[in-house]
């Protein structure tokens, strides 16, 4: 009795000295910012990578996450990257302000999931900005690593330049359910009713004798001889106007809603 | 009256005109004769025809009726025929006698298509359009397409011309990112005159104009002056539109053809600011010309549809009656099928 006592004691010492020692991170105040789940990185790559994140999150009220995963449980990546960050509580602030870097093996793709204020700094443009400097800094080649430095360098560069001043947001408008409503049913009874009386009043036009225009061979009938043909140039005038260049709508934020309501921005590529 | 019927020199039988051969053939013995040939046995008539005197005609004008010179019955025509069939025994006939005077017709296009061709023409017309009741294209429907000249007048008109007016030339081309725009304003002369020929009215009230003006044009080059022999196994009409009630039409017609001509001569200009346009009918010379068309006149639940084929082009026009019952339900077939894509395509796809 007094043995089993002891060992129970024994392994609840343990138990707390484990916990003991991994508490350090959590203690620092430091939340964790790199989740590898494809075990793409080392356990130094993750240090920098997260020291790098942190830095950058405490400097604009951020949060910053890199995450990767070999298996996106069957969704999209833009599904998985939004749906971790809605998932774990990622976001600072009322707005829940943050940026998601995700690299899915599963999907052969690479995301950035953005959030609250997160929208506002990374616009359409910007999220390619960072994708593609991503993709050059060794993403594209299998250097994990180089991306996320790659993303982390990219975000802070746009963090700084602040939030464009032409910013908008607008919603990509995508239909959440493939449900019918019965406007839409009333609209396809419409569409077809005028298909059909279309093809109805067209076939008994068609039928109809239309009055014809007369066609005429006047031309091949006929002889001009003008005796005086003259054209005198009388007047000349040279105006001139700068072409107008198409207007470039480069503050432009798609957003969309994540499964959990939220409002997400972002951009992907495969690789 | 007096009237006329090609018989075949071999066997007494009537000669017909057969458009495919572009030759003169008697149905029963199978002889061919070519227009000279025919010419020369009816020499003498056509003599005969020329020396009657004129009051003889006029008076001879208000009769409708004649003796078939073939099986002897009294056939009545209606009174602007020219060239009919005995309604007994058949027989081509051509009242000559309206054919003469100031009726006499200056310039004719045969007939090029014959019967078969026009049948043809009409089958592969209405078999094309889905909805024509069966019963329309039977073969009895298809023996009353008749054979017909119709009476036309041609005029050749010269017109003196007086255009001025301004207009402008723009040029426009880019250099770097600058759009240039030159603007040549030009003084625009046309003085002299335009030949326009057989510029063309129907002499004719008995039948549309409109479904005749479906089947033009005919290629008046191809025009020849007119022998009576051609009319013989067709039907024609006279006139009954004079000269002098066509000639407003056909100035009409002048006045807009020369315009069009000047404004193809100026086509390069914008902007045309006319100061001055005079044109002149100087002289017309009126022409009266018999073309050939094929036309058919049926009756499909009460109403009256015509077709015809011009004669020398095979170009036709026409009204076609419809089978409701058929085009409103292949219209609810339509409306069913929409209707459901649409309904499972919202649910499904989008």
């Amino acid at each position: 009795m007094v043995n089993i006592n002891r060992k129970l004691v024994s392994s609840l010492i343990i138990i707390m000295m484990l916990i003991f020692v991994l508490n350090p991170i959590i203690a620092k105040g430091e939340a964790l910012r790199v989740f590898d789940d494809a075990y793409l990185f080392t356990e130094e790559e993750i240090k920098i990578l997260s020291e790098e994140a942190s830095n950058i999150s405490s400097s604009y009220d951020m949060d910053i996450i890199i995450v990767t995963t070999d298996d996106a449980n069957g969704k999209s990546a833009r599904d998985f990257g939004d749906d971790y960050f809605d998932n774990n509580g990622f976001g600072l602030g009322p707005n829940l302000d943050g940026i998601l870097f995700l690299i899915d093996m599963d999907n052969r793709e690479v995301y950035i999931s953005t959030s609250g204020d997160g929208v506002r700094y990374l616009t359409d443009e910007r999220s390619e900005n960072v994708i593609e400097e991503a993709l050059d800094s060794g993403l594209g080649e299998g250097d994990y690593y180089g991306g996320a430095m790659g993303f982390l360098s990219g975000t802070k560069k746009h963090l700084q330049m602040g939030i464009p001043s032409d910013q908008y947001s607008q919603d990509e408008s995508v239909k959440k359910e493939n449900s019918l409503t019965f406007m839409e049913g009333i609209m396809s009874l419409i569409t077809g009713l005028l298909a059909s009386a279309g093809f109805f009043f067209g076939t008994k036009s068609k039928y109809k004798m239309k009055s014809p225009v007369k066609a005429v061979n006047f031309r091949e009938n006929s002889i001009v001889n003008f005796t005086k043909e003259d054209n005198k140039l009388i007047d000349t005038v040279l105006t001139n106007k700068k072409i107008a260049k198409p207007s470039s709508d480069s503050g432009k934020s798609t957003t969309h809603e994540s499964a959990s309501g939220k409002t997400h921005g972002g951009k992907g590529a495969k690789f | 009256m007096s009237i006329r019927s090609y018989k075949c020199p071999n066997c007494g039988a009537a000669i017909e005109f057969k458009p495919a051969k572009q030759k003169f053939a008697c149905d029963y013995c199978l002889s061919e004769y070519t227009e000279q040939e025919i010419a020369d046995i009816y020499k003498d008539l056509e003599e005969d025809v020329k020396e009657k005197p004129e009051d003889n005609i006029k008076e001879l004008d208000h009769l409708a009726s004649y003796d078939c010179n073939s099986c002897g019955a009294t056939v009545v025509t209606d009174d602007t025929t020219t060239s009919t069939f005995c309604y007994y025994c058949h027989n081509p006939v051509i009242i000559s006698d309206r054919l003469s005077g100031s009726f006499l017709p200056n310039k004719m296009i045969p007939f090029t298509i014959d019967k078969e061709k026009a049948q043809e023409t009409f089958l592969n017309w209405t078999t094309k359009n889905k909805f024509v009741p069966k019963e329309f294209y039977s073969s009895s429907q298809l023996e009353k397409i008749t054979g017909m000249y119709l009476p036309y007048w041609w005029a050749d008109c010269e017109v003196n011309v007086d255009y001025k007016g301004e207009g402008n030339i723009v040029k426009v081309w880019k250099e770097g990112d600058m759009e240039y725009t030159e603007t040549n304003k030009y003084n625009i002369v046309r003085k002299g005159n335009i030949q326009i020929n057989n510029v063309e009215e129907l002499a004719f009230t008995k039948i549309s104009n409109e479904l005749l003006d479906g089947i033009a044009p005919y290629d008046e080059s191809q025009a020849m002056n007119f022998s009576m022999p051609y009319l013989s196994g067709f039907f024609a009409e006279q006139y009954n539109i004079s000269e002098e009630e066509i000639v407003p039409k056909i100035e009409e017609q002048v006045r807009k053809y020369t315009n069009s001509l000047i404004n193809d001569s100026v086509s390069e200009f914008k902007d045309i600011n006319e100061t001055n346009n005079k044109t002149e009918i100087l002289s017309k010379t009126l022409n009266y010309t018999l073309l050939p068309a094929w036309i058919l006149t049926y009756q499909y639940d009460g109403k009256t549809y015509v077709f015809a084929v011009n004669g020398q082009t095979g170009k036709s026009f026409g009204e076609l009656p419809i089978n409701n019952k058929k085009l409103f339900g292949v219209a609810a077939g339509i409306f069913a099928f929409t209707s459901i894509a649409l309904v499972l395509g919202g649910m499904l796809i989008w």
